[in-house]
């Protein structure tokens, strides 16, 4: 008696349909070997049915497989897979896309009646396509029309170190211990190559040849080594350096040395930290730099965005707070403005309070060009708070009692200031002059309004903040007499954190065009000449110069233009 | 002495399921933490995901479909259509399991137009047999896959199964889980699927 799993006992005629019925089997190696014999007994005689296995046997074989894309065709395939997902997001996401499509006739009637009024009526043309605010607050007082001076600054295509003034750096934030290369401690806001700054108490901001803006955070030591056409070198001695460098194909390569390893950077937006024992970790937010080794310069590491190289272990992983929040005072992205987060921010408490914090997550934003692991692309969770700790597995505004705890948390200060409180329409006692106190209060206002900004622009951590503030106070109160000083605050933030020379040139003539005796004055004649040597317009800093040091012969500023301009001294 | 040997061999053997299961839920856990990076949209963590899959998508487009121009637009289109929906994914079946689902669903439409595209071409040619025009297109044929046009003529359903069967290497369960059909639906076409192919590889022309 057979078993039933047993081969099973076929007749003694073994044919052709017999043979395509166990070929499965056979091929799967399935059959009992009586059975693999006889079929191959068959096959040996019946060509056909050779044929029939062979061909069964190669649908049985799995494929052979091409090759895939390289490396650089696997990157390209990622870029476009996130491409077509936001598509499909974009889709999916606007309900309305259908609706709208159905109401398009009546808005393209409407679009059409507003054109028609356009060309009626030229002053409705003006309101509708006027220049944004940034742009328009310059001209608001100017009737007539006047040039600016700064037009002429254009940045240039390259990075030039063709004059002696062109070779400074500057300290744009923060308060820094200078010690030059005779070890000579200086005390001003320039520094030449060969200096060494040291970041005590608090952050410092320097900007280099006008396209380079790097953090020092707290107890950071770093050196300006180098500047030439071909490589700026910084050395960073100790703590932590966020750079942010917006290179020009023709300009120079940024090389930070450290005591184990040097970072080499083509353009992009990192952190370098170093240790007490010389080890450094370094952080790549945007960009992508290489890791060399101090002394045969060979390549230890490429670190991508996103990306947290430890030199001590050799290994990478992803970048954490610490390096995000040291990064973010050299931000230069404009926040993107969402529904909750502006509601959030224009909410006022019944007592007229408006707590920093609050604000702070409105436009603390961290950039949306920057890869930061675990952290969403919605603008509403672009902040330190939402980025997950990667010990934890959770963001930090999932517990506020770990908020209050958070020694890397920067952006948050608890301040409360009284911002703008609603006041009442003033009634005037009997007797009393109703237009003048009508003119304190709005005057009172305005003030109260740059206040807050200058809150934010007073504190090196958040001054990279004020431009948004400064924007909106420039919307609400930018034709105010007393709003001259923000625009003084706007063109220093344009030209310090934004590098847009020309419209910060343009914020510094107009503040002079209407306040030319203002306190502030003598700093705006000092910037518009930084704005012309960090541009190359050498001719118009010389000029500019000189009428500076013809006004202001004994001015606080007038050490650091003759250290630029040596040749001025004559003149004095 | 051989209880004590059979005793000593399911010790080891519980020891290694045990091992087996620490590591597979190991894994389960890393791939949940890169789902809940994902899900926040992680770019990192969407480019791991397509990093580790993208060979298993590549590789299983082209087992279904052979040869052909269209393989890297359909990669795309399956992994960005995980990725939009990646929300929605509650990470019960492995994320591998979700891909084959996804690109199974991505492929079947494009695959009933060719089947039937197929059919419509094989009548044809019996129809011009007559008239001589077999011997033109053997030639043509002649340098063609002869193995996929096999399989082009084998249904998308079963074709589906004995793809994920027989090259992917996946169990009756897995393919069930897969197609979301019942394990019986499974096992019948993959039946159906084995028949049919006796008869396709005399029936289709070399």
């Amino acid at each position: 008696m057979r078993n039933s799993d047993d081969f099973d006992l076929r007749p003694a005629h073994y044919g052709c349909h017999e043979f395509r019925e166990d070929g499965e089997r056979v091929i799967a190696d399935r059959a009992h070997p009586e059975l693999v014999a006889r079929y191959a007994a068959h096959r040996l005689h019946c060509a056909i049915c050779d044929r029939h296995h062979q061909r069964l046997a190669a649908v049985y074989r799995a494929p052979r497989l091409p090759l895939g894309p390289d490396e650089h065709g696997l990157v390209r395939e990622f870029t476009t897979i996130v491409a077509r997902t936001r598509e499909l997001h974009a889709q999916r996401g606007d309900p309305w896309r259908r609706r709208a499509s159905g109401v398009g006739i009546a808005a393209l009637a409407t679009t059409a009646a507003a054109l028609a009024l356009t060309l009626l009526m030229p002053n409705l043309g003006e309101r509708l396509f006027r220049l944004p605010v940034g742009e328009r607050i310059e001209l608001a007082d100017s009737p007539d029309r006047l040039d600016f001076v700064g037009d002429r600054v254009q940045i240039p295509e390259r990075t030039t170190i063709e004059h002696h003034a062109q070779s400074f750096g500057r300290i744009v934030g923060g308060v820094a211990l200078l010690t030059d290369s005779e070890g000579r401690h200086a005390n001003s806001d320039s520094f030449a190559v060969g200096t060494q700054i040291e970041a005590n108490d608090e952050a410092v901001q320097i900007a280099l040849l006008g396209r380079l803006l790097a953090n020092l955070v707290p107890g950071t030591h770093t050196e300006w080594r180098v500047a030439s056409t071909d490589l700026i070198e910084l050395g960073l001695v100790s703590g932590t350096l966020a750079v942010r460098y917006e290179r020009h194909p023709e300009d120079p390569i940024l090389e930070i040395r450290m005591p184990r390893a040097i970072v080499r950077v083509v353009g992009t937006v990192f952190t370098v930290s170093v240790d007490a024992q010389g080890w450094s970790t370094i952080a790549v937010l945007r960009g992508e730099v290489e890791v060399m080794h101090p002394g045969d310069r060979r390549v230890l590491a490429e670190v991508g965005a996103g990306e947290l190289y430890d030199l001590r272990t050799g290994s990478s992983g992803p970048l954490g707070r610490p390096e995000v929040a040291a990064a973010l005072p050299v931000s230069d992205e404009e926040p993107v403005m969402v529904a909750e987060g502006s509601n959030r921010a224009q909410s006022r408490r019944s007592s007229g309070e408006l707590v920093d914090a609050e604000l702070a997550q409105w436009i603390g934003q961290i950039p949306a060009s920057w890869t930061v692991p675990g952290l969403s692309d919605d603008p509403r969770y672009r902040t330190l708070d939402h980025m997950i700790d990667p010990l934890t597995g959770l963001a930090l505004a999932s517990s506020r009692r770990d908020r209050r705890r958070d020694p890397t948390r920067v952006e948050a200060k608890p301040r409360t200031f009284v911002f703008d409180r609603p006041t009442p329409w003033p009634v005037a006692p009997e007797g009393y002059d109703r237009s003048a106190l009508i003119e304190r209060e709005r005057k009172a206002t305005v003030e109260r309004a740059l206040a807050r900004c200058q809150v934010l622009y007073s504190d090196v951590d958040t001054r990279f903040r004020a431009a948004r503030c400064l924007n909106d106070f420039m919307r609400e109160h930018g034709h105010e007499p007393e709003a001259a000083e923000g625009l003084l605050m706007f063109g220093v933030l344009r030209m310090d954190f934004a590098h847009d020379y020309q419209s910060a040139s343009r914020n510094f003539e107009e503040f002079l065009r209407r306040t030319p005796d203002h306190p502030q004055a003598e700093l705006a004649r000092y910037k518009l000449i930084l704005v012309a040597i960090e541009t190359g317009t050498i001719d118009l800093a010389l000029t500019r110069a000189r009428a500076y040091l013809r006004r202001y012969p004994d001015g606080q500023y007038l050490g650091r233009i003759l250290q630029r301009f040596p040749e001025l001294k004559d003149e004095l | 002495m051989i209880e004590h040997t059979e005793l000593t061999s399911g010790g080891i053997e519980e020891v290694e399921l045990d091992r087996d299961g620490q590591l597979e839920s190991a894994a389960r856990g890393r791939e949940q933490a890169l789902l809940g990076r994902a899900r926040v949209g992680d770019e990192r963590a969407l480019r791991e995901i397509y990093q580790q899959h993208q060979v298993q998508v590549r590789g299983h487009l082209h087992r279904m479909l052979g040869a052909d121009s269209e393989i890297d637009d359909l990669v795309q289109t399956v992994f960005s259509r995980a990725f939009a929906a990646i929300d929605s994914f509650e990470g019960k079946a492995a994320i591998s399991t979700w891909l084959y689902r996804i690109a199974a669903n991505t492929t079947h439409n494009l695959m009933r137009q060719r089947f039937r595209r197929a059919r419509m071409q094989q009548a044809l040619r019996w129809f011009e047999v007559g008239r001589g025009a077999d011997r033109v297109q053997a030639s043509k044929v002649g340098a063609r896959d002869e193995v996929q046009r096999i399989l082009e003529h084998l249904h998308p359903d079963l074709r589906q199964v004995f793809v994920l069967y027989h090259y992917e290497g996946l169990t009756l369960q897995e393919i069930a889980e897969i197609l979301e059909r019942p394990l019986s639906t499974v096992g019948d076409r993959l039946t159906r699927a084995r028949k049919r192919l006796q008869t396709l590889v005399d029936e289709v022309q070399p």
